[in-house]
């Protein structure tokens, strides 16, 4: 079984990207450094990190989310404890 | 009110109200001298803090030490540009304690449009989240007169400050201006409306009445605190009842609404339509029993949102009509909800009279269209510039630029924006007949409707639909749908779904989430 830490920036860059519909992202912005990241987007965001991680993010931590290295460290912290 | 004097025309009124503060920092400090335990203040998230009026009040004498220091004084104008934090609300109450001027700031706008504040405002010092550093590099240069101080987090600030030092502050009259408000209008450059300590208590006394707030009231605010909604309705109202405030990231506070309102027991709260729109759309059930009343302005609410959104959070939601120009609510549907009139924005809140004037700024009579016009207390000085700017002001009455009509039970109702009335062939069309019968089609997300260029009529219709994931939807299928259900003349020449189209992904809108029909138009002007 491939492990789900694998390529965890690269897949997380194809969701950024997708969700906010940009060509190239930087991995160390924060939400308001990223225009297009509002209340809607943020949703977006969350169920496609919980989709492709196989993960179910409790909502007092979707609140933390306010950049993307918080995401990465909460994805890291999921798998951690599967 | 002492110094009636120094009241201008169009803020008299034949209300007489008692201020039992002199400023917002009076307001503040008494509370806190009331109740110094009570919460005022939580700000969930990554870094969680919660603030006694107590902690609060020492914090803001600290800050106020610094700004002092700093060389601001008395009437200076000081622009903040964060998103909803407590440095913000920090600064912005130090600020106000220093009788400074406070000019909040949207964050997302861009370089250019904050240069542009910070010059029309005489902004001398700029407060800005460390997360806006290129886009103040851009400006910094260009504005060499101004002090930029970028603010990571306030005890970095004021942690060489005496927590007990008492401070002098200055004599603050209720007739001093508070903050500058730039209106996000979408025509030209926004323009600064002036907003005294009267407007802002006022305004705030106004709300925390009608809905009988009290110390034990928790108020969720989700709306940005560089604009009026957010700054009156969730922070200043409650404060004026000495209850709590929990102050919300925008940016966050959508999918976690309902676990927001549940974990901090949240007892109101004020909202834009397209937010409830929303939340109608996600999955997530209400599992609190705190939430009692949902606030809803600045934009139309569609009755088939309101319906189906009592009818599932079992939550009233109270319609109200207010603008920059009157601090925020002049009138707000009556409460509790059992005396509502349904459809309506309201009656006018205790602080202001509302009337429906004529072209000749004649009242006309029930029932008759015209111009929604306020006076009173919490209308503003007026906006920063010459008398033409200020040409809503006239006639002692603030002219709103807003149709509606008034009933014979005093109950006022919102037709549209002056600059969104669609004129075809001689008939007036507002956007919100259309979009309130599009609205009741269940694959519907968002809708927005404008007008367009027509040869023959001046104008048509046209409406924007975006439709929900997996469903599918026609154009003929919309225009079957609307036939029936309003006028013929108010059927939609054209219909655009905007899942189609590459470069327009959702119904443009400002940051209150109230929709932008000028962007709107200039996107079909530009692609159509």
């Amino acid at each position: 079984m491939v492990d789900p830490k694998i390529d965890l920036d690269a897949r997380l860059e194809k969701i950024l990207k997708e969700v906010f519909q940009v060509e190239k992202i930087d991995l160390n912005l924060s939400m308001d450094e990223i225009p297009k990241w509002d209340s809607f987007k943020h949703y977006e965001l969350i169920i496609a990190v919980e989709n492709e991680f196989k993960i179910k993010l409790e909502i007092a931590d979707t609140i933390e989310i306010i950049s993307i290295p918080i995401i990465k460290s909460k994805i890291l912290k999921y798998l951690n404890e599967k | 009110m002492k110094n009636n004097y120094l009241i201008q025309e169009h803020q008299k009124n034949n209300y007489q109200i008692k201020l039992d503060y002199n400023s917002v920092c009076d307001l503040l400090f008494k509370k806190a001298e009331e109740n110094p335990n009570k919460i005022f203040l939580i700000c969930p998230g990554e870094k969680h803090e919660e603030f006694t009026y107590s902690e609060f009040k020492t914090v803001v004498n600290q800050t106020s030490q610094f700004l002092i220091k700093s060389g601001l004084k008395k009437n200076d104008k000081m622009s903040l540009i964060f998103h909803n934090s407590s440095e913000f609300l920090i600064l912005y109450f130090a600020g106000l304690c220093c009788g400074l001027t406070i000019v909040p700031v949207n964050p997302e706008m861009s370089s250019r449009e904050i240069k542009y504040i910070i010059e029309d405002s005489y902004s001398k010092t700029v407060f800005y989240s460390d997360t806006l550093e290129s886009k103040i590099n851009k400006i910094r240069d260009s504005l060499s007169n101004v002090k930029f101080k970028k603010t990571k987090s306030i005890k970095d600030l004021i942690s060489l400050f005496d927590t007990r030092k008492k401070i002098e502050y200055n004599q603050i009259s209720l007739h001093d201006i508070a903050v500058i408000i730039y209106t996000s209008g979408t025509a030209g450059n926004p323009k600064g409306v002036i907003l005294s300590h009267l407007n802002l208590l006022s305004d705030a006394m106004g709300i925390s009445e009608w809905f009988k707030f009290t110390k034990d009231s928790r108020c969720l605010c989700i709306l940005p605190l560089f604009h009026n909604n957010g700054q009156i309705t969730t922070l200043l109202a409650p404060l004026y009842a000495g209850a709590s405030t929990i102050i919300i990231k925008g940016k966050i506070s959508l999918y976690a609404f309902w676990f927001l309102v549940n974990e901090y027991q949240a007892t109101w709260t004020s909202v834009m339509a397209s937010i409830l729109s929303m939340l109608l759309s996600l999955p997530n059930e209400r599992k609190d029993n705190s939430l009692t009343a949902i606030l809803c302005g600045g934009q139309i609410l569609t009755r088939s949102v309101q319906e189906q959104f009592e009818k599932r959070f079992k939550v009233p939601i109270f319609e109200g009509y207010g603008l920059t120009e009157t601090t925020s609510f002049s009138c707000i549907n009556n409460y509790p909800a059992e005396s509502r009139m349904v459809g309506s924005i309201g009656k006018p809140l205790q602080i202001n009279e509302m009337s429906i004037l004529n072209e000749n700024s004649q009242e006309v009579e029930e029932n008759i269209e015209g111009e929604i016009c306020i006076r009173g207390y919490n209308v503003a000085n007026g906006y920063l510039g010459d008398a033409k700017t200020n040409h809503a002001f006239r006639n002692g009455w603030f002219h709103s630029g807003d149709y509606g009509t008034r009933d014979k039970d005093g109950n006022f109702y919102f037709h549209g924006r002056k600059d969104s009335l669609i004129i075809k062939g001689g008939e007036n069309v507002y956007p919100a007949e259309l979009e309130n019968v599009l609205y009741k089609h269940p694959d519907i997300d968002e809708c927005a409707v404008i007008g367009i260029p027509d040869e023959l009529l001046g104008e048509d219709i046209c409406a924007f639909v975006k439709i929900k994931d997996k469903a599918q939807l026609t154009k003929n299928d919309l225009e079957k749908f609307c036939k029936n259900k309003i006028a013929s003349y108010k059927q939609p020449k054209k219909i655009i779904i905007i899942n189609n189209l590459v470069d327009l992904n959702e119904i443009p809108k400002g940051p209150t989430k109230k929709v932008l029909y000028r962007k709107l138009k200039e996107y079909y002007r530009n692609s159509f």
